[in-house]
């Protein structure tokens, strides 16, 4: 039979396994991913050797053995590095099997740390034997979780699919596998049979690969659970830490191996735990919020473990939304449930801290809300309003929102996202280790008095070369290609014929940009944040506040230019140069100013003050002082709003020209 | 009832006039050709269509809206496929497709529907997850086609949709066009006559920004006449053709490899009957014998030549 029918037919399996390929625009040969890979597995366990020697040195003891001989944060660097350089051959391996292998790697990562924080949050909660009985009890369900796949890939798949992961698999042995699913549903040790078994079935093809597949995996899950434990050096205080740890990993890993994946029954299962993960992660943040808010009203608001996991019910919803497609119904809701939880709780946190400060110091002498919710008040406040903005977007039908997040995905979709957040990331950390040098310098010499650093402190990490430039350089950098690039590859024309209007067009493209930009900027706040909260020294940080929404305006002027130029081009070069010159422009008002200052001039002259008023470093400083003034922001809005009207302006000329 | 109507529309870019005083109007459920040689004012009509830039002068309608006044109303009534069909490299097909369906107000309920419904019609389910940069032309030509259709309009308007595309894959193209013509109204532009002479019921010939001929196909494909090689004298067969009734003109043509004593002839009749067997009787009574005697309807390629030639030496 040689019938061509080709649409009629199933697909060509080896059209399927490409569509669901790895993400690589360009083609890379196999070995790059793979020789990355081996790389990390030789991190792994050079980690593992690291730990191993620490341990056998305490344990056999000897002078000074109790300081560890490698440093937690050379583990830590080499287990955080083994797992990165992992990730990438698990993302851009080309074989399915090996993508597998990392999926149920993945699987079983997940359950450790959902059952790690399960556990200890019973454990907080109710004592040692609920918590081992909901541990017992949720690990039996995420085990039939994890097997139902492959009970059902088991049973659906035929021989002759050709497709299947089983296909090598001879009908009998289906049906053992059927029968010792079922059996692993009852007991741990048959859910490790079965696991074994399937896996002997899943590889099929090349054994090797199988073998350095799985001993990765072992190890992975090995060096996770160990570096956990072994830097909290075996405290209960570390479950949440290894937890959280073992969540992302598993979760990032996860959704890798999901996406790629060929049989749909993998990808819902995936997609659906993801979801449920997320809906329990939600549920301990609803029961933190109604315990801090109504059992407990004095604490700080929030425990850090609520915020832990409010942070990962959004993470997994976004993971499910971002398998599901944010079209399905089931997005719909994840998305719905963050929008009216987020509105709900955002309302309720405003209102609560408006109020009992005042409530309190009419109706009490002794109750005090503790530092008016600082810190972690506020930043649950932050964590709602993400999740509401995460549950907007997806809900949303609306097309400038359609538009500000496929601008927001395009950055990822190129390298540039990362570049720039690596690049930010980078120098941001480079300027933190110069801040807390300084800070630590004059702390030692505090006796001596010789330097002063008032606060607020953090004004000597942003007021530097690198942050300025940080500044300066980025926003052209996003805003080049927005409409070059699709001028050049004729998709303007496709985007201005779908029935939007030019301004909604250039708004979605400016928000864009300006979101990545905050997400990047962000990245800054996160440093002193640490030193904050983590390492424990308390220093003024609200200017950090003023100063980040001081400077996410400041930006608006840079990217309303960017958008204009890129607008006026098809050359991204032209494009980026021409927005430079455009910032720099923005800076002949501060080289005037430094004239100004160095010529003596009054300061009463109305030239020099408005000068004054128009120059960004001084802005910026006055940001970083916690000053907010109406007429920067506004100086800055109405640049913004000028290039932006000029560029619907340029999209329309085609109309008239 | 006229879903695309264009009366007197005029572009210029600078002083080089691109459209010249074109009019034509599209009825609903037609699929309408609408041909030219390259740099004839076709893609330049179409994009005024579509909005995307303006006329000069005359007017245009899409399904009974403005397209200078109401142009938002006109683009969410139409799907465009544009010529090069420009796409977003880095996104994945069904992402792409998601993405535009929001952005043409699909409804939520929808569009998961509508995105199932264009992949299976534009036989693309099979590369839903790929990278719109790995894929090749004409699966490009289907992800086009599939974003024009995605928030079902009433008009499509596709600018060469099977340039670029192999033999198979422009027939599976025509006919899809050809069951989407069943409830779209569609204005096709190409120079692939073959195509046009498959699918289209109507076609609009456009040379040098001009309507150089605008009718139904079969209209078109009406003139006919008949070739007649037959081994006797010349003088005496024309004589005798001269007698069939109906006969309107006589002309001789040269022989194709011709053998001793052949002539051929194009008979052109009135109304363009067929006389064949007319004229076989009698070829026949006189005992010559016929080499060929054939119909000829005139081909559109004929025509386009003929019409498109005729004007560019006419300028």
């Amino acid at each position: 039979m040689t019938t061509l029918a080709p649409d009629t037919q199933k697909p060509d399996p080896r059209l399927l396994e490409e569509a669901y390929g790895p993400s690589i625009i360009e083609e890379r040969p196999p070995e790059v991913a793979r020789s990355v890979g081996v790389f990390g597995l030789f991190l792994l366990l050079g980690t593992l050797v690291m730990l191993a020697w620490n341990a056998i040195r305490s344990a056999v003891g000897g002078p000074d053995s109790k300081l560890p001989f490698f440093s937690n944060n050379w583990i830590v660097f080499c287990s955080v590095m083994a797992i990165a350089l992992l990730y990438y051959h698990a993302a851009f391996d080309r074989a399915l099997e090996i993508r597998r292998g990392y999926g149920i790697l993945a699987w079983l990562v997940l359950i450790a740390g959902g059952l790690g924080g399960l556990f200890w949050i019973v454990y907080q909660w109710w004592g040692t034997v609920a918590a081992i009985c909901t541990a017992f009890i949720t690990g039996l369900i995420s085990v039939a979780v994890t097997v139902c796949p492959w009970v059902n890939s088991g049973r659906n798949e035929t021989p002759e699919e050709g497709l299947s992961m089983t296909s090598e698999a001879s009908p009998s042995d289906t049906s053992v596998g059927t029968r010792s699913a079922w059996a692993a549903v009852l007991t741990w040790p048959g859910a490790l049979g079965q696991f074994l078994g399937r896996w002997n079935n899943l590889i099929g093809t090349d054994i090797v690969v199988a073998r350095i597949t799985f001993g990765a995996a072992a190890l992975v899950l090995l060096t996770i659970v160990v570096v956990a434990m072994l830097v909290s050096r075996f405290q209960w205080q570390a479950l949440p830490t290894a937890s959280s740890v073992a969540l992302i990993v598993g979760l990032a890993f996860l959704l890798t191996a999901a996406k790629h994946e060929t049989n749909e029954v993998w990808r819902l299962a995936a997609s659906y735990a993801l979801a449920w993960a997320g809906y329990i992660a939600f549920a301990v943040l609803g029961l933190y919020i109604v315990r801090d808010l109504v059992v407990t009203t004095d604490g700080g608001m929030f425990s850090p473990v609520g915020l832990l996991a409010g942070i990962f019910s959004l993470l997994f919803l976004l993971a499910h939304i971002n398998l599901a497609g944010s079209d399905a119904d089931s997005s719909y809701y994840a998305a719905m449930i963050c929008l009216v939880f987020g509105a709900l709780i955002l309302g309720l946190l405003s209102v609560l801290r408006a109020l009992l400060p005042t409530l309190a110091f009419y109706l009490s002498d002794t109750w005090r809300p503790s530092a008016y919710f600082i810190p972690n008040g506020l930043l649950a406040l932050i964590l709602v309003l993400v999740q509401l903005i995460v549950g907007l977007v997806t809900v949303s039908n609306n097309q400038l929102v359609a538009i500000v997040r496929r601008e927001l995905l395009a950055y990822f979709y190129t390298p540039t996202a990362y570049l720039v957040l690596a690049g930010l990331a980078i120098i941001a950390a480079i300027q933190y280790l110069t801040w807390v040098g300084i800070l630590h310098v004059a702390n030692r010499d505090i006796s001596r008095r010789e330097v002063i650093f008032r606060e607020p402190i953090v004004q000597y990490y942003f007021y530097g070369l690198l942050p300025v430039f940080a500044l300066l350089a980025i926003p052209p950098f996003l805003t080049m290609r927005l409409f070059s690039e699709e001028r050049r590859t004729g998709t303007l024309e496709v985007l201005l014929v779908a029935p939007v209007s030019e301004t909604t067009v250039v708004l979605g493209k400016f928000f864009g940009a300006w979101c990545f930009f905050l997400v990047a900027w962000g990245l800054w706040f996160i440093f002193p944040l640490i030193f904050r909260f983590l390492m424990d020294q308390p220093f003024d940080y609200r200017p950090l506040l003023s100063f980040y929404v001081g400077t996410a305006f400041l930006v608006v002027s840079f990217i309303g230019l960017g958008v204009f130029f890129s607008a006026i081009t098809d050359n991204q070069v032209i494009a980026a140069v021409l927005s430079y010159a455009g910032v720099l422009a923005l800076f002949v008002p501060q080289l005037l100013h430094w004239q100004f200052t160095w010529a003596g001039r009054g300061t009463g002259e109305w030239l020099v003050k408005v000068v004054q008023q128009l120059s960004l470093l001084e802005q910026y400083e006055s940001f970083l002082q916690g000053q907010l003034y109406l007429q920067h922001l506004l100086y800055h809005i109405s640049i913004a709003v000028l290039f932006l009207f000029l560029t619907v302006r340029v999209l329309e000329s085609r109309k008239w020209k | 009832m006229a879903m695309i109507e264009v009366r007197d529309l005029t572009k210029y870019f600078g002083n080089v006039l691109a459209v010249d005083h074109v009019s034509f109007s599209v009825d609903k459920g037609e699929i309408v050709g609408f041909l030219g040689p390259n740099g004839a004012g076709k893609t330049t009509t179409m994009r005024i269509l579509t909005t995307y830039i303006s006329a000069t002068s005359g007017w245009a309608k899409v399904a009974g809206y403005d397209v200078m006044q109401q142009s938002r109303e006109v683009r969410q009534n139409l799907g465009y496929l544009p010529e090069q069909v420009p796409l977003y490299p880095e996104m994945r097909v069904e992402e792409y497709l998601h993405y535009r369906a929001r952005l043409k107000q699909v409804d939520r309920r929808q569009r998961n529907r509508r995105v199932e419904y264009v992949l299976e019609r534009c036989r693309i389910v099979p590369v839903r997850r790929r990278l719109i940069s790995s894929l090749s032309r004409g699966y490009r030509q289907r992800v086009g086609l599939a974003d024009a259709l995605v928030h079902d309009p009433p008009i499509l308007i596709l600018d060469e949709p099977t340039s670029g595309l192999d033999p198979g894959q422009q027939q599976e193209t025509l006919n899809l066009i050809r069951e989407l013509g069943q409830d779209h109204t569609v204005l096709l532009s190409t120079h692939i006559l073959p195509e046009v002479e498959e699918v289209c019921q109507r076609v609009i010939i456009i040379n040098q920004g001009r309507i150089a001929l605008q009718d139904r196909l079969s209209q078109l494909q009406r003139d006919s006449h008949i070739v007649l090689e037959v081994k006797a004298p010349e003088q005496e067969v024309r004589r005798l053709l001269q007698q069939v009734e109906g006969v309107r003109a006589i002309q001789s043509v040269p022989v194709e490899d011709g053998a001793d004593g052949l002539c051929a002839f194009q008979i052109e009749t009135c109304d363009n009957r067929d006389l064949r067997l007319a004229i076989s009787e009698r070829l026949l009574r006189q005992g010559w014998p016929i080499r060929r005697l054939d119909l000829k309807r005139q081909s559109l390629r004929d025509l386009f030549i003929q019409v498109t030639a005729g004007r560019a030496s006419a300028a």
